[in-house]
C-alpha cells in the first residue's frame, strides 16, 4: 500500500479579510523600501527636520511670553531692543490670530513645500519596490492567482507609496505642528493654529495621493529596475528646469512639472496672499518691510494657477492609469 | 460526477491572434493533462481558469463560478505558472509567508504552512536561507509548486511543472501530485513531456491552434480515433513462428519482424478479439515470451493521431 501524506487538508479556518490582504501587499512593499539605507537615512532626516520645526515654533511661542528666556536673551544681547521687544510682545499677545495663526500658516507652507522634494526623492528610490520588480520577476502572475484582484494589488502598492510619503512628508509636518503647539506657552495655540493644520492636511493628503498615483504609473512603465527611477527623476528635474524658462515664453509648459503643479495647490490651500496682506495691514514695522516684496512674487502668491495645475495633474493621472492598465496584467 | 471545470464556446484572442477558438469541454475531478504544442493555447486556457485572463467570448466556470475577479474562488485554486515568477531578492520562507497571508491565512499559521509546503515539495532545508535568485531551475520549480500548495487548494493548476527538474525530481513531484490527487485535490497539469502525463493522468485534453482536438480518458480517446489500432512490440525466442500463427488466425493488420533482435511488431485488427484469443494463440505457437510493450497506447501515439 503506498504511503499517503495524511497532513493535507483544505483550509477550513477563518480567512483574513480583504483589507488585511491588501495590507500584506503594502507592508511587503514598505519592508522592501526600508531595506534601502538611503531611504532609511532620509526618513530620519525628515523627522529631525520635524523636531527642528517644533523647536522653531517653541521659540516663536516664547516671543509671546513677557520675561521669557528668549525675550530676556534678546534684551541682554542688545538692551536697546528692550522697548521694541516688549512692544512687539504686547502686540502679539493682543492679536493671537495673527501672531499664531498667520505665522504658523506661513511657516507650515514653507515647511510643507520644502519637505515635499524629500518625499519625491524617496519615491524615486522606492520605484523598483512598487511595481517594477514584480514585473521584472513576473511575480505579479503569482499574486494575481491568489485571493486578491488586480485592484487589490494596486491598492496595496498605492498604500506602499502613500505610507512612504506619510513617513517622509505628511507625518513629520503634522508631528511638527502637534509638538510645536504642545511646547507653546498656552494651550490656546492649538486653537489659533488650527487653520495651519487644516491646510497642511488638505495639501499634504492631496499631494500624497497624487504623488503616490503618479509614482505607481511610472513604476509600471518598465520592468527594468534602473529605468523607472531614472524616468521619475528625469521627469522631476526636467520639470524643474523648464519651469523658470517657460514663465516668460509659454507659461502653460510649467504645468509639465508635477512639483510645480503641487505647489500651486499648496499656494491655493494656504492662501499666502491673504497672510501677506494681513501682515502688511496689521503688523507694525514688519508690515512696512513687506511692502517691498516684488509685484511678480505678490502676483504669484495671490493668483496661483490652480485650474491649470489641476488639469495637468488630472492628465498625468490618466496617463498613469493607462500605463498601469496596459502593463499590470498577466499576459 | 460533476465537472470541476466547464467551458462553453470559450474564445480568447489577442488582437487578431486567436489564443483559444470557440472551445467547449468539461474536466472531471482528478488528474487531467493538457497536451499541445507551443502556441496551442495551453497557457491561455490555464490563465483563464486561474482568473488571470478574461475570456473574449463564451464562458468558463470553475466549481460553477467564473474565475475572473473572483477572490473567493481563487482562494480555492492553486496556480504554478510556466516561467520564473518569483522575486529573486527574497528567501523562500519570507515569500511563502507573504503569499499565505495574501491568501487570507492567519499570521500565526502562515510561517508554519510555508515550512510544511517546502518540506512537501522536498526542497532541502539547507537551501531555505538562500535568496531565490541563487536557486537552480529545479529548486525554483519546487518553490513555485510550493506556493501553489500553500493554501491547500481544491484545484491545482500546473503549467509545465516538470521543467528544469532532474529525473529524480520529476519522480518526486509526480509522487507528490499523485498523493494530492488521492487526497481529493483536482489537478490540471500541462506538459510537453507526454510520457510523464501518460503515467500521471487518466484524463487528457489535447489542444492545437486554440482548438480542443480531443478530451476524456486516454481509453475513450483511443476508441474514438478511427484509424487507431493496437500496436504491440513482442520480444520472444521465435518471432517468425509467432507471426505465422497470428497471421493464420487472421487477427493482424500487419507485422514487422526483426529476427536477430528477437522482436515482432504487430498491428492488431480488433483489440477485443485479439486479446480474447491471445493466450491460446500463444500456447499454440509454442513461443516463449520475454516481454510485451504497447506502442499505440502511449500518449505520444494518441497525440500524433489526434493532431495529424
Amino acid at each position: 500500500m503506498p504511503l499517503h501524506d495524511v497532513h493535507y487538508q483544505h483550509w477550513t479556518g477563518t480567512h483574513r479579510g480583504i483589507w488585511a490582504r491588501r495590507w500584506v501587499i503594502a507592508q511587503n512593499g514598505l519592508a522592501a523600501c526600508v531595506q534601502n539605507k538611503t531611504i532609511r537615512n532620509l526618513v530620519v532626516l525628515c523627522w529631525m527636520l520635524a523636531l527642528t520645526m517644533a523647536a522653531v515654533l517653541f521659540l516663536v511661542g516664547q516671543l509671546l511670553v513677557t520675561d521669557s528666556v528668549v525675550t530676556q536673551s534678546v534684551e541682554k544681547f542688545n538692551p536697546q531692543l528692550q522697548t521694541f521687544v516688549r512692544m512687539l510682545t504686547q502686540w502679539l499677545e493682543d492679536h493671537p490670530e495673527i501672531s499664531v495663526g498667520t505665522t504658523q500658516n506661513v511657516l507650515f507652507y514653507f515647511f510643507s513645500t520644502y519637505l515635499m522634494p524629500v518625499g519625491i526623492f524617496v519615491l524615486g528610490l522606492a520605484m523598483p519596490s512598487l511595481i517594477t520588480r514584480d514585473l521584472a520577476s513576473n511575480a505579479i502572475l503569482i499574486y494575481s492567482s491568489k485571493a486578491v484582484t488586480r485592484g487589490d494589488y494596486l491598492l496595496g502598492k498605492f498604500c506602499t507609496a502613500f505610507g512612504l510619503l506619510t513617513v517622509t512628508w505628511l507625518g513629520p509636518v503634522c508631528a511638527a505642528w502637534f509638538l510645536g503647539n504642545f511646547l507653546a506657552p498656552d494651550w490656546r495655540f492649538f486653537w489659533h493654529a488650527r487653520a495651519a493644520l487644516e491646510h497642511v492636511l488638505i495639501f499634504g493628503v492631496a499631494g500624497t495621493i497624487i504623488l503616490s498615483a503618479l509614482a505607481l504609473g511610472v513604476s509600471a512603465m518598465s520592468s527594468r529596475e534602473k529605468a523607472t527611477p531614472a524616468a521619475w527623476f528625469m521627469w522631476w528635474i526636467l520639470g524643474g528646469v523648464i519651469q523658470p524658462i517657460a514663465l516668460h515664453t509659454k507659461p502653460w509648459l510649467r504645468h509639465l512639472s508635477f512639483s510645480y503643479d503641487l505647489r500651486q495647490i499648496g499656494l491655493s490651500t494656504f492662501r499666502l496672499g491673504d497672510d501677506l496682506k494681513t501682515a502688511q495691514d496689521n503688523v507694525p514695522i514688519l508690515g512696512q518691510m513687506l511692502g517691498g516684496i516684488k509685484a511678480e512674487t505678490r502676483d504669484a502668491l495671490n493668483h496661483p494657477t490652480l485650474a491649470g495645475a489641476l488639469a495637468a495633474l488630472a492628465l498625468m493621472l490618466v496617463a498613469g492609469a493607462l500605463i498601469i492598465r496596459q502593463r499590470v496584467k498577466p499576459e | 460526477m460533476s465537472a470541476v471545470i466547464r467551458a462553453e464556446e470559450l474564445s480568447r484572442w489577442y488582437g487578431i491572434v486567436m489564443g483559444l477558438n470557440n472551445v467547449s469541454f468539461e474536466i472531471e475531478p482528478g488528474l487531467t493533462g493538457v497536451v499541445g504544442p507551443n502556441g496551442a493555447g495551453k497557457s491561455t486556457l490555464l490563465q483563464i481558469i486561474t482568473g488571470q485572463l478574461q475570456p473574449s467570448s463564451g464562458e468558463l466556470t470553475v466549481f460553477g463560478l467564473r474565475p475572473w475577479n473572483n477572490p473567493a474562488l481563487l482562494r480555492r485554486l492553486g496556480y504554478c505558472p510556466e516561467g520564473e515568477a518569483m522575486p529573486k531578492e527574497l528567501r523562500p520562507l519570507d515569500w511563502l509567508r507573504s503569499l499565505a497571508l495574501l491568501s487570507g491565512i492567519p499570521d500565526g499559521d502562515a510561517a508554519a504552512r510555508g515550512e510544511a509546503v517546502l518540506d512537501r515539495v522536498k526542497l532541502p532545508r539547507e537551501h531555505w536561507d538562500k535568496r531565490m535568485g541563487q536557486y537552480s531551475k529545479g529548486m525554483k520549480q519546487r518553490v513555485k509548486l510550493a506556493q501553489g500548495l500553500l493554501h491547500e487548494p481544491e484545484l491545482l493548476v500546473l503549467d509545465e511543472p516538470m521543467n528544469g527538474l532532474d529525473p529524480m525530481g520529476r519522480q518526486e513531484i509526480a509522487q507528490t501530485l499523485k498523493e494530492l490527487a488521492s487526497r481529493g485535490v483536482s489537478i490540471l497539469i500541462s506538459s510537453h513531456i507526454l510520457a510523464e502525463l501518460e503515467a500521471l493522468c487518466k484524463n487528457i485534453l489535447v489542444l492545437n491552434w486554440g482548438r480542443i482536438l480531443a478530451s476524456g480518458s486516454q481509453k475513450e480517446i483511443r476508441a474514438d480515433i478511427k484509424d487507431w489500432s493496437e500496436e504491440l512490440e513482442i520480444e520472444c525466442d521465435s518471432p517468425e513462428r509467432l507471426a505465422r500463427r497470428l497471421f493464420d488466425a487472421d487477427v493482424l493488420l500487419g507485422f514487422d519482424l526483426e529476427p536477430a533482435a528477437g522482436l515482432l511488431r504487430i498491428r492488431v485488427k480488433d483489440a477485443a478479439v485479439f486479446y480474447e484469443q491471445w493466450t491460446s494463440l500463444l500456447l499454440q505457437s509454442g513461443t516463449t515470451i520475454h516481454g510485451i510493450r504497447s506502442r499505440s497506447r502511449s500518449l505520444q501515439n494518441i497525440y500524433e493521431k489526434v493532431t495529424m
